[in-house]
């Protein structure tokens, strides 16, 4: 699809738990261009969260296994390179990530300074340190301070010197979310995944980060997958929505289109039980099911309304009803 | 009730180690329970025979005879007897005392509860093994100043730990409750909380079993537990050492008997925390 | 933390209740058979049984806030300075015992938990169960047995041949290394050898063990996450994030530790002859010695609430979330 950025292709994931092998996620697809704000949202257990994490090669090594499908950054296929070259190349350097939980995501017995400058120090460096030079080092390191003080203030942090001193249990949940998104952007990424970065926030709080974070990825045209439950936030600052059911992609469109004229039924009915002006509320009927045993086919067959032969036999194949519109559905709405 | 307890053992029978330490446990009942059977010469642990002293392992002797001449191996089956009665009697009773003390004290919440609790943080502070030997030595060396020493010292840690899970059950609202319907606090204590501590009770004394025979066996080590003749495995150590390294027999069977005991109570004291107590689950293996 | 103040006190009264509910009258025995009525009085008056008990009490008290822990009923001179005497060999040997095991113990315990369910990690975990199940006294005897008669390569018991190096601090390694006395360094770090190893085998085990919870725990935590997904090198991670975080928890198990040696040090110092205040509690006991007993008691329990003071303390010091 173009020259994307990030193409991950037909991606199957299991996990061996104690009850038998789960497919979290089915031969998922998903695209992102240069600059774009994708946002990747479903209900608990869609494998969003899963997907984000499978970018970056941090599934658990012992119960996770990626068993087909490809994840091509800037042309080359993450899943054919080495592990190490993964961790030292393109993990907190060309692509970084933004945790869910800004609290557990510090190590509580570091000061917030010592952390990022390490971070800094192994990621930004443009030469791996060596043992001599001792002054070009001091030199660095200098370059690398006012750097985090810039970036720091960037995100609106006020005195950030003194937030360098402080461990993380002494900063508030807005201000420790700011570092982390400061700490995404140390490296100079071109892709950041943010996973679920507003969910621990405080609601007041949610809209700046997220403008915050909207606001700087542009300025700097760095691509971001955001991965939320929460369809008001993606309709704040994404340009693009996929929308994941059980595993299984259902549907991805620019912003407008998505929430304006969504084809998938499944996509309707999540939109459909949004609280309304108009009062109502509206549920889908059913549960969603376990991953053990999945569905056949397509995973939304049992609670969707249009199910037909097709949908339990085959899940069925990518469809692009409009340029910027993807939907895998055999009875998707059909619009004009 | 009952079905909780197939539970846990059917649980129990998946952990390879825990079985192991099950049979181990077993073992040591068995053999205490049937000493005067399994044992070719039980008259052994009486009686002497100066001619056959210091005989190596055979046919005839097992694990070889002592320095009065008596079978080890008969003596190990009746030290077995020593070491269980010790043990059970010493645990059983400082936990008749302490958890009473400690669901008193972590009901009230006056100077007595305190009081009580100052009181066995001092215990507390000092190695059961230094404030037993302070007992024991005073009192004198028999099986029952041991158990003496061993209750006297151990209490204090069944008091402490009944004390703070008492407090913490207390804040259940069940026990709320139960306390605003009117029930009385011994209707409380013993109905309402102690059931629900029973688990971390029963863990820790199977956990306790292993810290309580080492301890008395050293102190049977160093002559403050029951006096010869007594198989006693501790003391039986002791009076082998004048005798190394040629009879290396005489120390070997004892220490070993020892090593497996306290590692058959640790192994079924782990797994069954594993299954009883989630909270304390160490990281478990897969 | 300051009512470790009550807590020692607190231990003085047991020791003294325990000192005196004595079936048998002490100074009649120690007078021996042939003493008159006139004479046990003597000595009843001289060593203070004659007065009320809690007037005992109070003197006793008093006198162990000066340093005053009687008269060892055996040896005659004060039990303050025999304790103190054979404080160093104990310190010295405990000292060695903890440095050992924690730089075995620590590292092992980290490589259990970064290779969990691997050979090492079974083949430790055995020997962990087994270290705590083993009588340390055996364990002593079965050293002895095996490097000491047997294969000969360590001496058998003492804690040095000859006289040992110029007192200086008491602890033989440092008197010999200040004075340059090559030879006894020699014999007393070879006389160091077997009992170290045997006190700190169970120590060990218990810190292979809380060590790798620690890191497990550390391992399995959204900081580490956060770590890996920003690709920092895994030895960073492990070496400094996840250890710093593990040691922390650990820390507080020091108190435990310690109480393992002590403990262990009575049996050990009796197999391996070793001048401490574990043999000297063994002497007292074969003495009949009840005063030095009860001294013994005192100063080793003062000795380790003070321990489990410090760590308090230091745990509150190293781990910022403790802080403000």
């Amino acid at each position: 699809m173009g020259d994307a950025l990030l193409s991950v292709e037909n991606l199957h994931v299991s996990f061996s738990t104690e009850n038998g092998v789960a497919e979290v996620l089915d031969g998922v697809n998903l695209s992102i261009q240069t600059g774009e704000i994708v946002g990747l949202v479903g209900e608990s257990g869609c494998g969003k969260t899963t997907l984000a994490r499978s970018i970056l090669g941090i599934l658990p090594k012992n119960s996770a296994k990626i068993s087909d499908g490809s994840i091509v950054f800037d042309h080359q296929n993450l899943l054919d390179m080495q592990e190490q070259d993964v961790a030292r190349d393109i993990r907190g350097r060309l692509i970084t990530f933004i945790p869910q939980d800004p609290f557990s995501s510090f190590n509580p017995v570091f000061t917030i300074g010592a952390q990022i400058m390490d971070l800094m120090k192994w990621k930004y460096s443009k030469q791996q340190s060596s043992w001599f030079a001792l002054r070009a080092r001091k030199a660095e390191r200098e370059n690398h301070f006012r750097r985090v003080l810039e970036l720091l203030q960037t995100v609106q942090l006020p005195d950030p010197e003194g937030i360098l001193r402080k461990y993380p249990h002494e900063v508030s949940g807005g201000q420790r979310q700011r570092i982390m998104i400061a700490m995404a952007l140390l490296p100079e990424p071109r892709l950041i995944i943010a996973d679920e970065p507003t969910t621990a926030l405080d609601v007041t709080i949610q809209a700046q980060i997220l403008k915050l974070l909207k606001r700087l990825a542009r300025e700097r045209n760095v691509s971001v997958i955001f991965t939320t439950h929460d369809l008001g936030a993606a309709y704040e600052i994404c340009d693009r929505v996929t929308v994941m059911y059980a595993g299984q992609e259902a549907e991805s469109a620019s912003v407008d289109k998505f929430f304006e004229k969504p084809r998938h039924p499944y996509t309707k009915s999540l939109l459909g039980s949004l609280p309304s002006k108009s009062g109502g509320l509206k549920g889908i009927p059913g549960q969603i099911p376990a991953l053990i045993n999945p569905p056949s086919g397509c995973r939304f067959h049992p609670r969707c309304s249009l199910a037909s032969e097709d949908c339990i036999t085959r899940r069925p194949q990518v469809n692009w009803p409009s340029d910027d519109h993807m939907v895998r559905c055999y009875h998707p709405k059909i619009y004009d | 009730m009952f079905e909780s307890a197939k539970f846990i053992i059917s649980k129990l029978a998946k952990d390879r180690t825990s079985l192991v330490g099950a049979c181990l446990i077993a073992g040591l009942i068995l053999i205490a329970l049937f000493a005067p059977l399994l044992a070719p010469y039980p008259q052994d642990v009486t009686e002497f025979h100066p001619p056959e002293r210091l005989l190596g392992p055979s046919m005839s002797h097992f694990f070889g005879t002592d320095r009065m001449g008596s079978d080890i191996f008969s003596r190990m089956l009746f030290g077995a007897r020593i070491t269980i009665a010790i043990a059970v009697i010493a645990i059983g009773v400082s936990v008749l005392i302490g958890v009473p003390i400690g669901l008193i004290a972590g009901y009230n919440k006056n100077w007595i509860s305190d009081g009580l609790m100052r009181v066995s943080d001092i215990f507390l502070a000092v190695p059961q093994i230094i404030l037993a030997i302070a007992i024991a030595q005073t009192l004198g060396p028999s099986i029952e100043n041991v158990i003496l020493a061993l209750s006297a010292t151990y209490w204090p840690f069944w008091a402490r730990l009944v004390y703070a899970e008492t407090r913490s059950a207390l804040t259940e609202t069940y026990v709320e409750a139960s306390i605003a319907l009117g029930a009385s606090p011994f209707r409380v204590m013993v109905f309402h909380v102690l059931p629900n501590i029973s688990s971390s009770i029963i863990v820790r004394t199977t956990i306790g079993m292993g810290g309580t025979i080492l301890t008395a066996a050293a102190l049977g080590f160093l002559g403050l537990g029951p006096p010869a003749p007594s198989p006693e495995w501790g003391r039986t150590i002791a009076e082998s050492r004048e005798f190394l390294p040629e009879a290396w027999w005489y120390a070997t069977a004892p220490g070993v008997a020892i090593f497996l005991v306290v590692m058959g109570f640790n192994l079924f004291g782990d797994g069954l925390r594993d299954i009883l107590d989630p909270r304390t689950r160490r990281s478990h293996d897969g | 933390m300051l009512w470790f103040v009550p807590t020692l006190i607190g231990l003085m009264i047991i020791t003294f209740t325990i000192s005196h509910i004595i079936p048998a009258d002490p100074v009649a025995f120690f007078a021996g058979e042939n003493a008159t009525a006139e004479q046990i009085e003597a000595l009843r008056a001289r060593y203070g049984f004659d007065k009320p008990l809690h007037i005992q009490l109070v003197n006793y008290l008093i006198g162990v806030t000066q340093g005053d822990l009687g008269i060892s009923i055996y040896t005659q001179r004060p039990i303050s300075e025999d304790l103190l005497a054979r404080l160093p060999a104990t310190m010295e040997l405990t000292f060695m015992a903890v440095f050992f095991s924690t730089i075995v113990g620590v590292p092992l315990g980290v490589f259990a938990a970064v290779y969990r369910n691997s050979f090492l990690d079974h083949f430790l975990r055995v020997l962990t169960v087994s270290g705590l199940a083993i009588a340390s006294f055996w364990l002593a005897i079965l050293f002895q047995l095996l490097f000491a008669m047997e294969l000969q390569i360590t001496p058998l018991q003492g804690r040095i041949d000859g006289w040992g190096p110029e007192p200086i601090t008491g602890f033989f390694i440092l008197d010999s290394l200040i004075v340059a006395d090559w030879e006894s360094l020699k014999s007393a770090l070879s006389h160091l050898v077997l009992p170290t190893l045997t006190l700190a085998f169970p120590a060990m085990a218990t810190i292979v063990r809380f060590t790798r919870a620690g890191v497990l725990d550390a391992i399995n935590s959204n900081y580490v996450l956060y770590e890996q997904a920003m690709g920092l090198p895994s030895n960073l991670i492990i070496w400094k994030y996840v250890l710093r975080n593990a040691l922390i928890g650990t820390v507080t198990q020091i108190g435990l530790i310690f109480g393992i040696l002590i403990a262990g040090a009575v049996v050990v110092e009796a197999v391996f002859d070793w001048p401490g205040l574990g043999l000297y509690a063994v002497e007292a006991i074969l003495n009949s010695d009840y005063n030095a007993i009860m001294g013994f008691t005192l100063v080793t329990g003062a000795f380790f609430i003070i321990v489990n003071l410090v760590v308090d303390i230091l745990h509150g010091v190293i781990d910022p979330r403790t802080q403000g």
